[in-house]
C-alpha cells in the first residue's frame, strides 16, 4: 500500500476567542508531484488550512482542533515545529514576515543552523537552493535591499534549503511581477517534477494555470465546495472571488445582470477652484550612492481626478518613484513639489495631509496597541482638533466595515484586515490623494 | 464589494495613486497609466494607448492578460477598457 505525502482527515478549526469555525471537516489527500490549487477569496479558510498543515495551529494559534493531518501516514499532532518544517515547507504571502537575517546567505541558511548541520553541508543547500531559483546573485545582499519579489525568492530558498517533501505556497505571486511570477512558478512546476506535493494558496487562478495543476481545491466559508480536475471549476467557482481567464467569466457574466458603474472619486469633481496640480515632479532623478541612478528624469505632474496604475518590473524604481511623492526620499537632482511647496522644505506631517502612503506589507505601517489609536495617530498629529479625530476614526472605521475589531491590537488581525486598517488611517487624515503599493490583497469588503 | 470599487467611491479623495502588477487591476479601474523600466518613464498615458503596445510592455516585463487581450480586440467596439462581468454585457 501506498502511503499519501500529505492527508487531511475532518480538519475543524475554531480560533479562541471567534464564534464560527474558521475551517469545517476537511478532508483530501495530496500525492507526490502533484501540484493541488487552493483557490477561494479572502477570509475562506485558505490560510487557516495552510496553518493547520503546518503545524502554527494548534502552536502558535490557539482555538479549538478537530480531525488530523497525517504526514506519510504519520499523525503531526505530537511533532515539533522544527520536525514538521523538514518534511513540510511553507512560504507566506507576506515576504516580509518570513524573512528574519539581514543577508541573504544568512536568511537562506537560517533553519539549517537551527538543526545544527555542519557548515560545508549548509553552504552546499544554500547555493544548491540559490541556483534552483536562479537568485545566485542575491547570495551576498542586505535582505532589507531587496525588492518584494527578490524577497519572496530568498524566502523560497530558505524553505527549499531544508529538503522539504511538502511545499506550502500562500499566495506567493502576490508581490511579484508577471514576469518573476512567472519564474516563480516555473520552478514550482520544476519542483513538482522532481517529486515534490505542492499546496498552492492563489486567487490568480488564471497565471496558475499555465502550470497546469492537477486539481483545484475551491473553498468556500471554510468548507471544501470543489476538489477535481481544473476544467470543472469553472462551473462552480463565483467568478467575483477567484480570477479565472477573462472569456469564462465573460460567459458566465452573460448569464448575471451587467455590473453597476462606479463613480469614480466623488471628491475630485467637488473641488474645482484651486489649483489642478497636487503634485509636480520636475527633472528629478535619485540614487542611494554617488554613482547609481535608480531614477532619471522623471517629469510629470499629479491632476485632481487622476486615478494612476504605476506598473513595471520589480525593482525598475516604481517604489522610488512614489517614496519622492509622499516625501519619504528627497531627490538628488531636480524637484518634487507637493501643493507648490517643494518637498525638501515640507515636513513629513505637511506632505501627509496632500499624500496617503498604505505600505504594501500593512505590518510595516501598524504598530499602536488598538486600531482605534492607530487610526487616531495620523490626525493626532496634524494636530485635528480632538473632537474632530473622534469623527474621523468613527467614519473610517465605518467605510472599511471594521467597526467591530476597533478595540482589538492591529497586528493580531487577518492580512487582509490589516490591509483596511492602513487604508483606513489614511481615510482618518483626510489626506487629498491615496496612495497605495500593491492594494490587491484582501480583495473583498464584506457589505453588511 | 470589491475592495477597489470601494476604495474608487470614497468622499475625499481627489486623486489615487497605486503600484501594481496586476495589469487587470490598472486596466480596469485606472484612468492613466506610468510605466516605469530602469528608473525612467516608459510611458505616461490613457490605458487604451499604454496598453495597447505589448512589444513596449513587453520589454517592460509586463505580461499581457488575457482580459487586456480581449479588450484590445473588442476596443472598436467599446471605446474603452471594461472588466469582464462588463464586456459581456456589451
Amino acid at each position: 500500500m501506498t502511503t499519501s505525502p500529505l492527508t487531511v482527515e475532518n480538519l475543524s478549526f475554531r480560533y479562541r476567542d471567534r464564534k464560527g469555525a474558521a475551517i469545517h471537516e476537511l478532508s483530501f489527500a495530496a500525492e507526490a508531484g502533484e501540484i493541488l490549487l487552493i483557490a477561494g477569496a479572502s477570509g475562506c479558510g485558505k490560510t487557516t488550512l495552510i496553518r493547520a498543515i503546518n503545524g502554527l495551529i494548534p502552536r502558535s494559534y490557539k482555538g479549538e482542533v478537530g480531525g488530523r493531518v497525517l504526514v506519510f501516514g504519520e499523525d503531526t499532532a505530537r511533532w515539533k515545529l522544527s520536525q514538521i518544517s523538514q518534511k513540510i515547507g511553507t512560504v507566506l504571502q507576506d515576504p516580509e514576515r518570513q524573512i528574519l537575517g539581514t543577508k541573504v546567505l544568512n536568511e537562506v541558511a537560517f533553519g539549517l543552523e537551527n538543526l545544527g548541520m555542519a557548515r560545508e553541508e549548509i553552504y552546499q543547500r544554500v547555493d544548491e537552493s540559490l541556483a534552483h531559483l536562479k537568485i545566485q546573485h542575491l547570495r551576498e545582499r542586505d535582505t532589507f535591499l531587496l525588492s518584494g519579489g527578490e524577497k519572496q525568492k530568498v524566502a523560497l530558498a530558505g524553505v527549499l534549503a531544508m529538503r522539504p517533501s511538502i511545499l506550502l505556497l500562500d499566495e506567493p505571486l502576490a508581490s511579484l511581477d508577471p514576469a518573476s511570477a512567472g519564474e516563480t512558478l516555473d520552478a514550482v512546476r520544476a519542483l513538482a517534477d522532481e517529486g515534490m506535493t505542492v499546496l498552492l494558496v492563489e486567487h490568480r487562478v488564471e497565471d496558475v494555470l499555465r502550470i497546469h495543476p492537477k486539481r483545484v481545491l475551491y473553498m468556500s466559508a471554510g468548507e471544501i465546495r470543489y476538489l477535481g480536475d481544473v476544467d470543472g471549476l469553472s462551473r462552480v467557482v463565483n467568478y467575483h472571488e477567484v480570477k479565472l481567464p477573462a472569456e469564462q467569466i465573460v460567459q458566465r457574466a452573460r448569464r448575471d445582470p451587467p455590473p453597476a458603474e462606479i463613480n469614480v472619486l466623488p471628491g475630485a469633481a467637488a473641488q474645482t477652484s484651486r489649483n489642478d496640480a497636487l503634485v509636480r515632479f520636475e527633472n528629478v532623478a535619485f540614487g542611494y550612492e554617488s554613482d547609481v541612478e535608480i531614477l532619471h528624469g522623471i517629469n510629470l505632474e499629479i491632476k485632481r481626478g487622476d486615478v494612476i496604475a504605476v506598473l513595471g518590473p520589480n525593482g525598475a524604481g516604481k517604489t522610488t518613484f512614489v517614496k519622492h511623492a509622499i516625501g519619504l526620499l528627497k531627490p538628488k537632482s531636480g524637484r518634487v513639489l507637493v501643493n507648490d511647496k517643494d518637498t525638501k522644505e515640507s515636513s513629513v506631517a505637511e506632505i501627509a495631509g496632500t499624500l496617503g502612503y498604505v505600505f504594501q506589507s500593512p505590518s510595516h505601517m501598524l504598530f499602536a496597541p488598538t486600531v482605534r489609536e492607530e487610526l487616531a495617530f495620523g490626525p493626532t498629529n496634524l494636530k485635528h482638533p480632538k473632537e474632530e479625530i473622534e469623527k474621523e476614526v468613527k467614519e473610517a472605521l465605518r467605510i472599511v466595515n471594521l467597526s467591530e475589531v476597533e478595540q482589538d491590537p492591529p497586528l493580531a488581525l487577518s492580512f487582509g484586515q490589516q490591509k483596511r486598517v492602513s487604508i483606513a488611517a489614511i481615510l482618518a487624515m483626510r489626506s487629498r490623494i491615496l496612495v497605495m503599493d500593491e492594494p490587491t490583497a484582501g480583495r473583498i469588503i464584506r457589505t453588511t | 464589494m470589491n475592495f477597489m470599487d470601494a476604495i474608487l467611491q470614497l468622499p475625499g479623495f481627489e486623486a489615487i495613486l497605486f503600484i501594481t502588477h496586476d495589469v487587470d487591476l490598472a486596466l480596469i479601474y485606472a484612468n492613466r497609466i506610468l510605466l516605469v523600466a530602469d528608473g525612467r518613464l516608459a510611458a505616461d498615458g490613457a490605458p487604451h494607448e499604454v496598453l495597447r503596445d505589448f512589444a513596449r510592455l513587453q520589454a517592460c516585463r509586463v505580461v499581457p492578460s488575457s482580459l487586456l487581450s480581449l479588450n484590445v480586440s473588442r476596443f472598436a467596439q467599446t471605446g474603452r477598457f471594461l472588466r469582464a462581468e462588463a464586456l459581456a454585457h456589451v
